[in-house]
Parts: C-alpha cells; sequence; structure tokens
C-alpha cells in the first residue's frame, strides 16, 4: 500500500548538556557509547512532540483540519489520564473527529506506530505520528550508564495517501519472559534501572538476525536494502549491529553523537533529511527497546 | 579459565593493581564495574577471547567474579 512521508519535525530538549562535565572519567564512558551531550527539558514530556508537530504542519503544508488521525508514543508521559494523546489533540487544536492513540512504547515506539500509521492512512486518510520522551527527569545522578545516553525530544511524522513509499515487509519480536527486567521503572515512580550488557546481548543476537531476515525477505521480492536505520541507542548498539548486518554495501546513518539516546524520537530525527534519498531506495527501519520489543520495517521508495 | 585467571582478567580490563579483586567480590565491590564498565568487561574478554560471547550469552547478565566463572569463562 502506498504512501506518502509529507514531513519529519523534532525539538530537542531545551537545555544541552556537555557530558565531560558530569561524568567522572569520561573519555571511558565515551569510548562505548559515543555521546558527548544530551538534551534535556523541564516542560512536560508531551510539549516537545507539540512542537515537533507545529513544525511538521508548518513544513508540509498540510492543514490539521484534514487530520483523521494522531498516534502518540511515549514511554515518559506528562500524565496517567487520560493519556497524553488528548492533551496533544488538545494543544494541536485538531477537530474532534480525529481518532487518537496512546501507544506506551519506548525505542521501539516509532517504527510500530509508523506500521499503525501506514495501514491507516489507507482507511481514514492523513494522519500524524508524535512521539515524545523526557527519561532525563527519572534518571539517578548517579547512575553513569543511563546518564551517559539518555536525551529528550519530542518528534512528529505526517503521513499521507497514495506517496512514493510502499510498505513491503515486516518483523515484530517481544522477549517478555525475561525483557521486562532489563530496563525498569519501580511502582513508585523511581529512577529507571537498565541492564545494559543484557540489552546489547539481546540486540547483537535477536534483534541482528531479525534485521538480516527482513533484508533476505525483501531480496527474495526483488527489493535490495540501501538503507538501514537503527535506533541510536549508543555508539555499542549500533556498531555491534552495524557490524553483524548483512550485506556489507547496505548504508547505516548514526547521529548519537549529535542527539544523544532520545528514545521514542532517535529514528524520525536521523530520517528527517534523508526523505528524498529513501524515496529513492529500499529502506529498512529497526526500533527496538523497553519490553524487550523490537520492531522492523522494509519500506520501498517509489521514484 | 580458574577464578582467579578472571580476577586478573578483571583486574587487567579496569586497570586495577594485583591482588585488587578477589572471587569473593560482586561488581558493586569493583570500581568502574558498573552497567558500563560492564560493557568493557564484554569487550574486553570478547577481545581476548573471539566467539566467547555468541558461545556464552549469560555472561551478559553476569554480576559478580563468580557469575563470569561460572556463565562462561570457566569454558575457556
Amino acid at each position: 500500500m502506498s504512501f506518502e512521508i509529507e514531513a519529519v519535525e523534532y525539538e530537542l530538549g531545551e537545555h544541552q548538556l556537555d557530558l565531560s562535565k558530569i561524568i567522572p572519567d569520561f573519555d571511558k564512558t565515551f569510548d562505548k557509547t559515543g555521546i558527548s551531550k544530551v538534551f534535556y527539558t523541564e516542560r512536560m514530556t508531551h510539549e516537545m512532540g507539540v512542537v515537533a508537530a507545529e513544525k511538521a504542519f508548518k513544513s508540509s503544508g498540510r492543514s490539521k483540519e484534514s487530520i483523521k488521525f494522531l498516534l502518540y508514543v511515549t514511554q515518559s508521559p506528562s500524565r496517567i489520564l487520560p493519556g497524553d494523546s488528548v492533551l496533544v489533540h488538545r494543544e494541536l487544536g485538531l477537530p474532534p473527529n480525529v481518532a487518537i492513540f496512546d501507544i506506551n512504547a519506548g525505542c521501539s515506539g516509532f517504527v510500530q506506530a509508523l506500521f499503525m500509521a501506514i495501514k491507516m492512512v489507507e482507511t481514514l486518510g492523513p494522519g500524524i505520528v508524535v512521539c515524545s520522551d523526557a527519561y532525563r527527569r527519572k534518571l539517578d545522578p548517579n547512575d553513569r550508564s543511563t546518564n551517559a545516553v539518555f536525551s529528550d525530544a519530542g518528534s512528529a511524522v505526517i503521513i499521507g495517501p497514495d506517496g512514493h513509499f510502499d510498505l513491503v515487509g515486516q518483523s515484530f519480536q517481544v522477549e517478555s519472559s525475561k525483557g521486562p527486567e532489563f530496563l525498569t521503572q519501580n511502582h513508585n515512580h523511581g529512577y529507571l534501572k537498565m541492564n545494559g550488557p543484557a540489552l546489547w546481548q539481546y540486540t547483537r543476537g535477536s534483534v541482528v538476525n531479525q534485521i538480516n531476515e527482513l533484508i533476505k525477505s525483501g531480496i527474495s521480492m526483488g527489493f535490495e536494502t540501501n538503507r538501514l536505520y537503527i535506533h541510536q541507542a549508543s555508539k555499542l548498539v549500533v556498531e555491534g549491529i552495524s557490524s553483524k548486518v548483512s550485506p556489507k554495501t547496505i548504508s547505516i546513518p548514526q547521529n548519537f553523537n549529535k542527539f544523544g539516546n532520545s528514545v521514542s524520537s532517535t529514528l524520525p530525527i536521523l530520517i528527517k533529511g534523508d526523505l528524498e534519498e529513501m524515496s529513492y531506495g529500499t529502506t529498512l527501519l529497526a526500533g527496538f527497546g523497553v519490553g524487550i520489543i523490537s520492531a522492523c520495517l522494509l519500506i520501498a521508495g517509489k521514484k | 579459565m580458574n577464578v582467579n585467571e578472571v580476577c586478573k582478567l578483571v583486574e587487567e580490563c579496569f586497570e586495577l593493581s594485583n591482588g585488587s579483586v578477589s572471587a569473593d567480590m560482586i561488581s558493586s565491590d569493583i570500581p568502574d564495574w558498573d552497567s558500563l564498565g560492564h560493557f568493557a568487561i564484554l569487550e574486553f574478554v570478547e577481545a581476548k577471547f573471539p566467539g566467547v560471547l555468541d558461545a556464552n550469552p549469560g555472561l551478559a547478565q553476569a554480576s559478580s567474579i563468580s557469575d563470569l566463572h561460572e556463565l562462561g569463562l570457566k569454558n575457556i
């Protein structure tokens, strides 16, 4: 089914943080993460997503009145109920006859939402995927492993019908038996705890297999993957996956060094400048994280 | 690899003095062995013994010297 990516925009946390100033012995940390600066916000989480969405409406030229659905992704909501999609809908001034959904997902959330959006645009019409996460306020200041990677940001992607892209493949995985223990927040809204090595081991195994299988599936249908966009968790994760993906001719952009790990927004931020290139080739998007959930889409450009 | 050799390996990885790591230590006893430090151990071990991580995936969840030994390094 054919769709258009009409706009991709993002909004970073308003404060930039130089990690070398807060993390002792920073060089050793940087060697693993590849991240020297992150962003944090004092705003409510959803506000970054709203700003990104306003930018997306402006750059696409699409009217808010034409929007038929809103998918809102966050793992760090501004409030528990109602879901933040209501806040986003209200602050954007979207019309009342809009289907809105809250997706409680982190680093896999954008890909999950994009899949839903691609399916929904055919039935309902144009829509918008908004992602926003503000993890930094949930981090233990003494926890180097989380402080060294996470960044606050929001993003928005407007999807329209009948465009330059086809969805030609998808793959979803959940490791629910032990995955929930790898990235958790305890019940009294305490600090985030992350078992980085266990997550990393999972990405090197299951996620790599998932990506390679989808690439092969694409080839069998006549689609050779040119570009692979991996969730920008950190240098260790991105390079660990990149080294095991086949074939080696696939271009694998990265920007964790500029933006850190902005959770649900890493992939929108990564693809923002590449839409033209994407419309000429076949692109694989891979998002994975809390759960452990991993979602991959294979998108063919039609130009 | 015996457990004393695992201690030496961790000392080498974190550039700690000889004898500073003992077999009964857990991760919180050892400077730098947090989540990121654990990555350092895994990379260090993989560089010395290529393929050891794929063969012993449990190493990713080790949180003590004895875990490192039992979850994979004893097999080297």
